[in-house]
């Protein structure tokens, strides 16, 4: 179980991500007592994770809600942190209404002073950005999300930092600061890139497609928008091959 | 997070048919490694792209993408606010791209600013 999660970010990264739920999925399920709470409490938001990465919202959800329950029994608050973080981003970009947002952030943020890991306090700040822009206070979004940035560049996570840029990137897009965005997204996909992390790569180019499109260029904007299309389609296509007998 | 079926659908509303499906299933066909080269590329274009070049980058009207962008939403019956929410910019901006929108193009109303987009798409297809 415990290598299963440690493996989960690599299997997130390099879009392995059927395989990487299989094995993780299995590993939770089979490790009975034998594994350590942690552990599966890791497996689990790795899981997670990878639900995320294909769009499967609703597996993500539960396995997230699991993953906390898993870590509150520990007491590890770095983890509580992390699941937090978690779960809140499948209700924001899975419109997942039902997940109770505003007490999940309410104890994260009472986390907050015990966190030392730079890493949890980097998903904390993002968390804090998205709570932003929820207000529609895009400026304090940049600047908290830019905080976060500097954390996981402090720490050389080269994940989070590709995260980071794109996000802001997609943010600068929504501000109309164009050079800017363009400038941020194409540091995140050479990232992306150099991580091998599908989802982000497609992410970005569909970034640089505004940036495109804003340029009065609609053929780079169709051609940059087109592969994302093609993504779409593959994880859905992926989905139903899982969920297929 | 952000509309992009809304820039998408403004970015082909500026381009005729057959360019904008050429130039989507060029990149529905890229591999990765392909697309991200590309989107790495700037200003460097691919094969298709370049017969295309000249023409994207000919401004089709007086208006930039930002006021064309609203005079998409404009003929879409969205009201200023709306328009400010779905762009998140203030509506005092919205107000000012509309005027500066009716003064290039010499209209006089919103119900003109829809006909004009209107016609402008009917001659694309």
């Amino acid at each position: 179980v415990s290598l299963a999660g440690r493996l989960g970010v690599f299997w997130s990264t390099r879009g392995h991500l059927n395989e990487g739920r299989v094995w993780l999925e299995s590993a939770v399920s089979r490790g009975g007592s034998a594994a350590t709470t942690l552990a599966r409490a890791k497996a689990l938001n790795g899981a997670g994770l990878l639900a995320m990465a294909q769009d499967d919202v609703g597996a993500a959800k539960a396995v997230f809600e699991e993953g906390l329950a898993l870590y509150r029994e520990t007491g590890d608050k770095e983890g509580i942190a992390f699941a937090l973080t978690n779960l809140v981003s499948v209700a924001w970009l899975g419109q997942r209404y039902d997940i109770p947002v505003a007490s999940l952030i309410e104890e994260a943020n009472k986390l907050k002073p015990d966190i030392q890991d730079q890493r949890t306090v980097a998903h904390l700040l993002l968390l804090e950005g998205g709570v932003a822009f929820a207000r529609g206070d895009l400026e304090r979004v940049v600047e908290l999300w830019e905080e976060s940035l500097a954390h996981f560049r402090e720490v050389r996570d080269a994940r989070g930092v590709a995260m980071c840029l794109m996000t802001i990137g997609h943010m600068k897009v929504a501000q109309g600061d164009y050079g800017r965005a363009g400038t941020l997204l194409r540091e995140s996909l050479r990232l992306a890139g150099e991580l091998d992390h599908k989802q982000y790569v497609h992410y970005c180019t569909i970034g640089l497609g505004s940036v495109a499109a804003s340029q009065d260029l609609p053929s780079r904007a169709a051609r940059l928008w087109g592969p994302r299309r093609a993504w779409e389609w593959h994880m859905a296509r992926t989905l139903r091959a899982r969920a297929a007998p | 997070m952000i509309d992009y079926e809304r820039r998408l659908t403004v970015a082909r509303s500026q381009q005729d048919e057959a360019a904008w499906a050429a130039a989507w299933a060029e990149g529905r066909t890229m591999t990765l490694e392909q697309a991200i080269e590309y989107a790495l590329s700037e200003e460097k274009s691919s094969p298709l792209a370049s017969a295309q070049a000249s023409e994207d980058k000919e401004p089709s009207e007086a208006l930039t993408p930002r006021e064309r962008e609203i005079a998409v939403l404009v003929a879409q019956e969205l009201t200023n606010r709306q328009i400010a929410e779905e762009l998140t910019i203030s509506e005092r901006t919205v107000t000012t791209h509309v005027y500066r929108i009716l003064n290039k193009l010499g209209l006089r109303s919103r119900t003109h600013i829809s006909a004009w987009i209107l016609e402008k798409q009917s001659h694309e297809r």
